[in-house]
């Protein structure tokens, strides 16, 4: 009887031990409240396009009024015999545009337009001397091969050429409408004649077995500004 | 034989008893606790003071209080240089985010209960492009934390902490009672960072919503001592007083005291 009272009391003070471990598991890792903010933001517009127009040609229209009508073109370019597709050429009277870029886009962020350029002059010699007949224009700069005493070899004019359209660099504010900002425009002409030594000269060129040429590459980028 | 065994029989009943006592003490001690709980803060019953645990996060500039989904103000509608000139500016006002903007915002956590607590900070990122979830972890973005004394809990002086995921690896800290932990939380979106993908995130941005959105969320519960220390302490700062219901350690080990000898007393008897 004895025994019972003892299990009776033991098994009140488990329960009461079991109860109150409830009680303290309660009282720790109370939840007490959060907090949040947020703010929402969007990505800035770039959506910036590059269109490169002006090349060289394989005809050139003459510009004769005497012989215009019935000699349609001055300069045609004659395929390969092994090659159908017709070299791009120039002569004395042929003149046009070798570059001209085009800017679109409004941008949200402040933009750099940047030019690498390149100018190759081959074989622009006559005897063994330097002699380009060849005047480039990028913009409102003109650049006069002829001109020998500011360009002692095709050299001289090739760097002239690449700085004045690497100068044409530009930075621009954010929200700047691309299509209004001014890009370098590069022309060239060939005159004529100029003199009886230079059709001399330009014959000379035209007979030689390694022809003259030239190529302008120009790259443009335009770069975020951090 | 009979008064040997009516000895263990009193030695077994003052056991007991001194059982029993232990249990209500520590009964009653629990109840003092639960109690301290339950009170309204600063009421005083039976020399009981409730225990009320209670933080709030402020704006570090401002000190105004967060409310509910607290639009905070770390996006701008423009960004200017270190040379003063205006880089990245939105078209219509809204606010936008562009490669090289870093942006910061000022918060602080201040323990206005009369407990400990134990905080956890959590940020998070959505980018979405017309409504639709991208992967976060793709954004170039990284961010960095730092404390009012100066040290960076997240990234360091030089090291940002690039955004891999969605919800970014979280920041625990304790705050003892009247005190407050101020933070200076840094975002950025890289300048030199990956051209591609900051190209084509800006391309298409300009044909189609490219939003993203940071959500910081601070959430505490209280700490498992309430008198744990933590953060910077104010000195009759306005704060509440401490609460009168401590849960003593010594409380505790009274009570699994008990129940080790009531287990064994039961076993015993068995």
């Amino acid at each position: 009887m004895k025994k019972n009272k003892a299990l009776r009391l033991a098994s009140v003070l488990m329960m009461a031990c079991l109860l109150t471990t409830c009680v303290i598991s309660g009282t720790f890792a109370k939840y007490v409240t959060s907090d949040n903010g947020s703010d929402t933001a969007r990505v800035a517009k770039w959506g910036v396009t590059i269109t490169t127009t002006g090349q060289f040609v394989e005809t050139y229209a003459t510009d004769n009024n005497d012989v215009k009508g019935t000699i349609t073109n001055s300069v045609v370019s004659v395929a390969a015999e092994d090659n159908s597709v017709k070299d791009a050429v120039l002569a004395p009277g042929t003149n046009g545009s070798m570059l001209s870029v085009a800017l679109d886009g409004d941008p949200e962020v402040a933009v750099a337009v940047t030019y690498d350029a390149e100018l190759d002059l081959e074989n622009w010699t006559v005897d063994g001397a330097y002699y380009c007949p060849i005047v480039i224009k990028v913009g409102d700069k003109t650049f006069d091969g002829n001109d020998t005493t500011k360009y002692a070899d095709a050299d001289a004019l090739e760097a002239a050429v690449e700085k004045a359209i690497e100068d044409c660099k530009v930075n621009l504010n954010p929200k700047t409408d691309l299509s209004t900002v001014a890009t370098p425009v590069v022309t060239w002409s060939w005159t004529f004649s100029t003199s009886d030594a230079n059709d001399e000269k330009d014959t000379k060129l035209g007979d030689a077995g390694t022809k003259a040429s030239m190529q302008l590459w120009v790259k443009t980028t335009l770069t975020q500004i951090d | 034989m009979s008064s040997r065994k009516s000895f263990f029989s009193h030695i077994w009943t003052f056991i007991m008893m001194l059982v029993c006592l232990i249990l209500v003490i520590a009964t009653l001690g629990v109840a003092a606790l639960r109690i301290g709980n339950v009170l309204p803060e600063g009421v005083d019953a039976f020399f009981i003071v409730a225990k009320e645990p209670s933080y709030k996060t402020q704006n570090g500039q401002t000190k105004e209080e967060w409310q509910d989904n607290e639009s905070i103000p770390i996006f701008q509608s423009s960004y200017v240089n270190g040379e003063s000139v205006t880089t990245v500016l939105s078209e219509s006002g809204d606010k936008i985010i562009a490669p090289g903007t870093v942006m910061s915002y000022d918060f602080c956590i201040c323990n206005d209960g009369n407990v400990a607590i134990a905080y956890q900070l959590n940020f998070s990122f959505l980018l979405e492009v017309s409504g639709i979830k991208w992967d976060a972890g793709r954004f170039p973005l990284s961010v960095r934390l730092q404390r009012e004394d100066g040290v960076y809990v997240m990234g360091d002086e030089t090291e940002w902490v690039e955004v891999t995921s969605d919800k970014m690896a979280n920041y625990k800290g304790t705050l003892g009672v009247s005190s407050y932990e101020h933070f200076v939380l840094e975002i950025q979106w890289p300048f030199d960072g990956n051209d591609t993908v900051d190209t084509v995130l800006g391309n298409t941005s300009s044909q189609a919503p490219v939003s993203l959105s940071f959500e910081v969320e601070s959430y505490a519960e209280m700490h498992a001592n309430p008198k744990a220390k933590g953060g910077v302490e104010v000195i009759d700062g306005g704060f509440n007083g401490e609460y009168g219901g401590t849960m003593r350690t010594e409380n505790y080990f009274i009570l699994v005291a008990a129940l080790v000898a009531s287990i064994v007393y039961v076993v015993i008897l068995i």
